[in-house]
């Protein structure tokens, strides 16, 4: 360790004040050196810190991922041995040395992921886990809040498989605050909470109305006749709104030739989804309650979104689907095994000009073992 | 007469808290000597350039509390001057190596100086580099805005609005403390909105920020202006929206300038080129390679053969791009203009910072070079938050909701089969924090010392950069690590707390580890 010989005995306090040792103030140099030695060797062994293979990509990339570089090989080969890391980390991750694996304090919580999907989980204390697995269909309960003193509204019951301690929960759009309950049926069908979550925040997939226009000054709390004056030399019309929906989405020559800015528009303000990476079985049915203990369903959908000419008549499957005032469209198919094809077709409002294109998706599911 | 309008740039700097005093050279260290070198100095200097020779230009500029808590860390400051040393000496054999050779050496040379460049600059300031910044802030150049204490993701953290207010006490002070003045605008870690958050900013005086395109365009009811003017929340938070088409300019992979040909390679390095006895000293002590800073090649093309880096093609290049920039933010306030009612357009585009200088590294000449020709344009001109605000726009009042600049524009990066894990660890850490501070409103002592190093460890693990590794298979391993070393540190302090026998000696081994946010309070929690 002649990394330390070089150094000066103040240098080597400060180092041994740094790594957090005790007992050193009083140590001559080499004594000093020793005992920094054995820590560095101590902690080699303690942690063999491996170092990520993937220097230049292990940065922190933006979220934005970073900007069109050509990846040579060498570096997809680093990519590809960080991956191959990262997942036997992940695996040892999930329960901590000294963290509980669980807190048994009742806490019970929703969160917005995107605008269709909520993701809940709970950590029920035992008496809690005794009477909800002891109740009959146990379930987890998605209700909408409705506001103070109105009753909430029932959306959906979904059937837990015994020990389940979270869920995603698919909604048609989280644009209300939710509330989630944990509970089992009582004698008459009705559901008995034991556990409730706390409200989810509002995620809108769609535009809302354009009415109700206010424009303040910025530091003053009322309209002022300024501000209203100003307020009105743009026109509070859903026309100016879509129009300005569209310029802001960068479809800034109208929508002919910017087919990015359109997959974009898409991508960002239509869907919220990426529904391959969900293992969500909230639509699908549980088994007979004599089945084992444990159970598995599997299951899945295909979304198809994109945008156009607002007023075009578009098609996916030869079944029409609606266009709203932004140009943007929709559909979800069921998604059998085997290959479907998905023709997409668009006529402009006109009549004139047709589009065309094709979504071809392959479903292979091997059912539970 | 052309129509009028205003580019307002942001920048986001940010990096997590990595600090580790227990070794003597740490991997994910170099993430800030890298952005120090390559992105921080650079852009401090190309302001620095561009007010001297009489430009006119505002932008804003994210300085998040960890990076500036790392900025000025006596320890990292230390261990930055020896990096750099290390990368001058490294260059100055370099340029040794290259020696008779008329196309390397140029290069070579062009490192070294670059190097010595910044050695220069950053002795200068004495290695206070946020006071650098700070100056140009008072000159009027700059905005800077503050991030929550720790980059949190807040929409995750809505449900416990405490916990929200500690992320944001903590920022305002450590700004504050750093910057001379307290912030008003504030970058929303990864643009995360959600509802009521404009409320919990106004509480801390805080009074602009940036969401992403949609989180206007869904806010009810819809801004009659698009993006291209600030609308403002019934709690009076005034909101910029990112513009999607400049900011696609910068960022696509189809059409971003950043991918050209000309310009330098990113990946090929010295670190990965040469042979072990040449670079040993400046790769991993495991003999691991890494990258070093010095690159040579320039992008050429999206195989694997790359050639030559010619300095002049890339200062070209992105002289070009940033004409081809101007003009078409002209273009596109022209096409506005008839919509707007009068009003002059604004764009705002938000990148991180680091794209300028480390990723992309002409990005700094590329941004020298359009602030200076909006200068320049008489319809065109560059704007911070504060001085687009000062000629008081009317502004629509609009309520957001839950948004972010992630993929898809939601939560699900930082929420997702890959990090869900950390939640509820995070969640029960949350709320006992909140529980503890309101349990000891008053603490003096080792009580008060425990009690706010396990506030430090709460808003450590909450920290939005390590889902989003874990989500990206990028440091994975460290990511973990980290949430789990902050949750059990965490953890450990209440346990000691709640039964009235604090360790010491441990918690003041933490207090020096973790050492960030020296002023904290732990009654923010409560």
């Amino acid at each position: 360790m002649d990394k330390f010989e070089n150094k000066k005995l103040s240098e080597l306090l400060e180092l041994a004040r740094e790594w957090g040792l005790s007992g050193y103030s009083k140590l001559k140099k080499t004594e000093l050196i020793r005992l920094l030695t054995r820590k560095v060797s101590q902690l080699a062994v303690k942690s063999p810190r491996k170092a990520s293979p993937a220097a230049p990509a292990s940065k922190k990339v933006s979220p934005k991922t970073n900007p069109a570089r050509p990846t040579s090989s060498k570096v997809a080969e680093r990519k590809a041995a960080a991956r191959k890391t990262a997942a036997a980390h992940h695996k040892a991750a999930a329960v901590g040395k000294r963290l509980p694996e669980a807190y048994q304090d009742g806490r019970m919580t929703l969160l917005t992921r995107d605008p269709f999907w909520l993701y809940c989980y709970w950590d029920l204390t035992d008496e809690q886990q005794e009477k909800l697995w002891s109740g009959d269909n146990p379930s987890l309960r998605l209700v909408e809040d409705t506001g103070a003193g109105a009753p909430a509204r029932e959306v959906k019951r979904i059937p837990l498989a015994r020990g389940a301690r979270s869920w995603y929960i698919q909604v048609d759009a989280a644009d209300r605050p939710y509330r989630a309950e944990l509970g089992h049926s009582g004698p008459g069908g009705e559901f008995l909470p034991l556990a409730a979550s706390n409200l989810s925040n509002r995620a809108p997939a769609t535009v809302a109305s354009s009415g109700g226009v206010e424009f303040v000054l910025p530091g003053k709390a009322q309209k002022t006749a300024a501000a209203a004056a100003a307020a009105s030399s743009v026109e509070a019309t859903r026309e100016q709104a879509d129009r300005m929906f569209v310029l802001s989405a960068g479809a800034r020559r109208g929508f002919a030739g910017s087919g990015e800015a359109l997959s974009e528009l898409a991508e960002r303000l239509q869907r919220g989804l990426a529904s391959e990476q969900l293992h969500s079985g909230a639509q699908a049915q549980p088994p007979a309650q004599e089945q084992a203990d444990y159970w598995l369903v599997v299951d899945a959908e295909l979304i198809v979104y994109g945008a156009t000419v607002p007023g075009s008549r578009v098609t996916i499957r030869n079944m029409p689907v609606e266009v709203d005032g932004s140009g943007r469209f929709w559909a979800r198919l069921a998604l059998p095994d085997g290959t479907l094809n998905v023709p997409i077709h668009g006529r402009s409002p006109d009549g004139r000009f047709e589009r065309q294109a094709r979504i071809e998706a392959r479903r292979a599911t091997e059912p539970p073992r | 007469m052309s129509a009028r309008g205003s580019v307002s740039f942001v920048l986001h700097a940010h990096l997590p808290f990595v600090r580790h005093p227990e070794h003597e050279r740490f991997l994910e260290e170099d993430w800030l000597f890298e952005a120090i070198t390559e992105c921080y100095l650079p852009l401090l200097m190309t302001f620095e350039d561009l007010l001297q020779r009489g430009v006119r230009f505002r932008l804003n500029l994210v300085l998040t509390p960890t990076l500036l808590s790392m900025l000025s860390d006596p320890l990292l400051q230390g261990r930055y001057r020896r990096h750099l040393e290390g990368l001058i000496e490294l260059a100055d054999r370099e340029v040794r190596r290259t020696r008779g050779d008329p196309c390397l050496q140029p290069l070579a040379r062009m490192y070294r100086d670059r190097f010595r460049g910044a050695w220069d600059r950053y002795q200068a300031c004495g290695g206070d580099l946020i006071g650098s910044f700070a100056e140009l802030e008072r000159q009027g150049c700059l905005e800077i805005l503050t991030s929550a204490a720790t980059h949190a993701f807040l929409p995750l953290l809505s449900p416990w609005p405490e916990a929200v207010r500690a992320q944001l006490r903590c920022a305002v002070r450590t700004h504050r403390r750093l910057l001379g003045r307290s912030p008003r605008a504030i970058w929303l870690p990864e643009c995360g909105m959600y509802q009521d958050l404009d409320r919990l900013l106004g509480e801390q005086g805080l009074t602009t920020t940036v969401i992403d395109a949609h989180g206007l365009l869904h806010a009810t009811p819809r801004p009659l202006l698009g993006v291209f003017a600030p609308a403002i929340t019934p709690a009076g938070l005034v909101l910029f929206a990112r513009d999607l088409e400049s900011s696609r300019q910068v960022w696509s992979a189809r059409e971003g300038y950043p991918g050209h040909p000309d310009y330098r390679d990113f990946y090929r390095d010295i670190g990965w080129d040469l042979p072990l006895n040449m670079v040993g000293p400046w790769i991993q002590p495991t003999g691991e390679r890494k990258a070093t800073g010095i690159k040579y090649h320039r992008i050429t093309g999206p195989t694997p053969h790359k050639e030559l880096y010619q300095p002049a093609l890339a200062s070209r290049r992105a002289a070009l791009h940033a004409a081809h920039f101007v003009s078409e933010r002209r273009e596109q306030v022209n096409t506005l203009a008839p919509h707007l009612g009068g009003r002059d357009a604004l764009i705002v585009a938000p990148f991180d910072a680091e794209l300028f200088g480390h990723w992309w590294h002409e990005g700094p000449l590329f941004l020298a070079e359009v602030l200076r020709l909006l200068d320049l344009a008489p319809d065109l001109e560059s704007a911070s938050f504060a001085s687009f605000l000062r000629a008081s726009p009317p502004l629509q009042v609009v309520t957001p909701y839950l948004s972010s600049w992630g993929q898809h524009g939601y939560c699900g990066v930082w929420l997702d089969p890959s990090n869900e894990w950390i939640y509820n660890h995070l969640h029960h850490a949350t709320e006992r924090m909140i529980k503890l501070a309101r349990a000891h409103p008053d603490e003096k002592g080792w009580t008060r010392r425990a009690l706010d190093q396990c506030a430090r460890e709460v808003l450590l693990a909450q920290s939005s950069d390590f889902p989003f590794m874990m989500k990206m298979g990028t440091t994975v391993d460290y990511a973990v690590r980290r949430v789990r070393e902050h949750l059990e540190a965490a953890h450990e302090l209440a346990q000691q707390i709640e039964s009235g026998r604090i360790r010491r000696r441990a918690l003041a081994s933490l207090e020096r580890r973790h050492n960030l946010f020296p002023d904290i309070d732990y009654r923010d929690f409560a």
